[in-house]
């Protein structure tokens, strides 16, 4: 599972360009990253978020202040859980009116 | 909800369904009252966590950003409009920023206190004191504000930078506009809001063709 992680490359099938990658996309993004996170840094979320602002689409960004490694996203940090509670309340109303 | 004065102003600025980029958007009620008002698009741009929290509940797309960082995320002209109100005067180098905002942006609009207004100008010269007033409620050491500026100080920056105003108002603190303001602007006005674009460049030579 590791491994499969690890060499998912989403931008390996469009000459390595991640914005080519996601132009076809069409779902709302939420990117979160934690200040702490070594294994996936705020810098490397930021290149995601990046390639979604270059195709104009729907994407928010929010960078948690933590101090527990990379394991900080199963921890009850209050902004963290905040801003997901909200997003998801977002996800419900939508999916009501449609 | 009723707008608050200066975001009313500024939404007439702005043509319907653009796309629009908004710096330190707070709690997204500009950028919700577009979306909702005029069909427009675009991004917000936070760094208090607070704010992210209640732009993402009002369904705005919010991007956490150091706006002392520039705009580097962000491609050439990807956005018909840049927008910051109040808080050209908290950035640690707004004449760099201005040109952020007009290398993305087609347009800028901007709103900040006027520091050029009688009651500041009467502080300083009869009292002695940095002035406090309703745009200016902080004292001098405990205020946000490091670049406070008057009208004439941001148009001179302006004319520096090849910056072509296209739109000047300026409002009280509850954002109404007097005749005397519109006669004195410097004078009168509490709050300025401007919008501008980059001078058309004047090519001294014909555009070779590489």
């Amino acid at each position: 599972m590791t491994k499969a992680l690890d060499y998912f490359d989403p931008a390996s099938q469009h000459d390595d360009d991640l914005s080519a990658a996601l132009v076809e996309v069409l779902a709302k993004f939420l990117v979160i990253s934690f200040t702490s996170d070594w294994r996936f840094s705020p810098a490397r979320s930021r290149k995601i978020v990046k390639a979604l602002l270059d195709n104009k689409k729907e994407v928010s960004y929010a960078e948690i202040k933590s101090h527990d490694g990379h394991d900080a996203f199963l921890m009850q940090i209050p902004h963290y859980l905040q801003i997901f509670q909200a997003y998801m309340q977002q996800i419900e109303i939508t999916g009501e009116e449609s | 909800m009723k707008l608050r004065t200066d975001l009313a102003l500024i939404s007439e600025w702005i043509a319907e369904g653009s796309h629009v980029l908004d710096l330190g958007c707070g709690d997204g009620t500009l950028l919700a009252h577009l979306h909702n008002a005029r069909q427009v698009t675009g991004y917000g741009l936070e760094i208090d966590d607070d704010n992210i929290a209640q732009c993402i509940q009002a369904g705005v797309n919010v991007i956490h950003t150091d706006l002392n960082q520039g705009l580097s995320d962000f491609n050439d002209e990807s956005f018909d409009y840049v927008v910051m109100t109040q808080a050209l005067q908290i950035i640690h180098r707004p004449d760099l920023l201005l040109m952020e905002m007009l290398r993305v942006g087609r347009q800028g609009i901007v709103t900040f206190p006027n520091f050029g207004h009688w009651r500041a100008r009467l502080s300083l010269f009869f009292g002695g004191v940095m002035p406090t007033s309703r745009a200016l409620p902080s004292e001098w050491y405990n205020t946000e504000n490091i670049h406070l500026c008057s009208l004439r100080d941001f148009e001179k920056l302006c004319e520096m930078l090849d910056i072509e105003v296209l739109q000047r108002t300026v409002v009280d603190t509850k954002h109404h506009s007097t005749g005397l303001m519109r006669f004195m602007p410097n004078v009168f006005g509490e709050i300025a809001l401007y919008r501008f674009r980059s001078k058309p460049v004047k090519r001294i030579y014909p555009k070779q063709s590489l």
